[in-house]
């Protein structure tokens, strides 16, 4: 079995000459929660000005669904940290390899979701809420797409590459697909649940 | 070490059980699944102010779970870690605040 160089990197390691807190991923992350958080209260402003409609339209979300994906996306995040912090560049792919199909069945999950209200004939104007669903949970569907391309990539290069730098790489990629999971918390909170 | 930073991690250490769920992912993943499960199960009720209360906060610590756990934002900028912590307790507080507005 290919043994690596360790892929948790201690505060002064340096994977690609970037020290754990110099990441610039720290500042994406910040500037995407700010803007979620902005958008959460733009929803909760609405919401104040209409919550008959928003009351009733949240009815016909599906709270088990919400729950399901919050366990996959959680699971996923989980696997990740896994693939992380193991040394052994086989089990590491393995982990990475759940973390992805776990993003998948969300995507799945989630694509389901639309396709249900896509038949009930509910779309983008039917009321403000739905214009906050879907922009919302849309929005946060993209940068889970976008964070399964990355990681897939990162599988597909650790076949054949795995160094230093890479691992580096995929820590920071970790962080970016754990806002995407603590954004789903909040996300889920105030659309599903309240 | 950074004043909130060590008063948050030396309390974690006098709760002794919960800062292992902190230091270990696998544990940190159990108590999240835990904590979703208990919401899924206290949404049937989130009608009642209390409720709404214990989901919110809930969820909060999940997020801040996360960030500890998996992200590790002890290790990153400082004032990463401010803005994270101060953005869990904005987020939450406003949340509570326009649910507050119902009752």
């Amino acid at each position: 079995m290919t043994k690596s160089s360790s892929f948790a990197l201690g505060p002064d390691d340096k994977g690609n000459g970037m020290s754990f807190s110099d990441k610039g991923i720290w500042t994406f992350v910040g500037i995407d929660l700010a803007i979620f958080a902005l958008f959460f209260l733009v929803f909760l402003i609405e919401k104040k000005l209409d919550p008959f409609v928003f009351a009733a339209s949240r009815q016909s979300l599906s709270v088990s669904f919400g729950f399901f994906n919050m366990i996959v996306l959680l699971t996923s995040s989980w696997l990740l940290v896994r693939s992380i912090k193991t040394d052994d560049l086989t089990p590491s792919r393995r982990y990475l390899a759940g973390s992805i199909l776990a993003g998948c069945v969300f995507m799945g999950s989630k694509g389901g979701e639309y396709y249900g209200k896509y038949l009930q004939g509910i779309s983008v104007v039917e009321n403000t809420f739905f214009t906050f669903y879907y922009i919302l949970t849309f929005l946060h569907f993209c940068h889970v797409f976008a964070g399964l391309i990355v990681l897939t990539s990162v599988y597909r290069t650790s076949k054949h590459h795995a160094s230093l730098s890479l691992k580096s790489f995929t820590e920071s990629v970790g962080i970016y697909w754990h806002m995407v999971d603590l954004l789903w918390i909040y996300l889920f909170l105030i659309l599903y649940l309240l | 070490m950074d004043i909130p930073v060590s008063y948050f991690i030396s309390s974690l250490r006098k709760l002794g059980m919960l800062s292992k769920f902190i230091e270990n992912d696998t544990l940190a993943w159990l108590l999240l699944v835990v904590i979703t499960l208990v919401s899924w199960f206290l949404s049937e009720e989130v009608t009642t102010a209390g409720a709404v209360m214990v989901v919110v906060v809930l969820s909060s610590i999940k997020v801040l779970v996360i960030g500890f756990s998996y992200m590790e934002i002890q290790r990153s900028k400082k004032a990463f870690y401010r803005f994270y912590l101060l953005w869990v307790i904005l987020v939450s507080c406003v949340v509570l605040l326009f649910q507050s507005l119902f009752f």
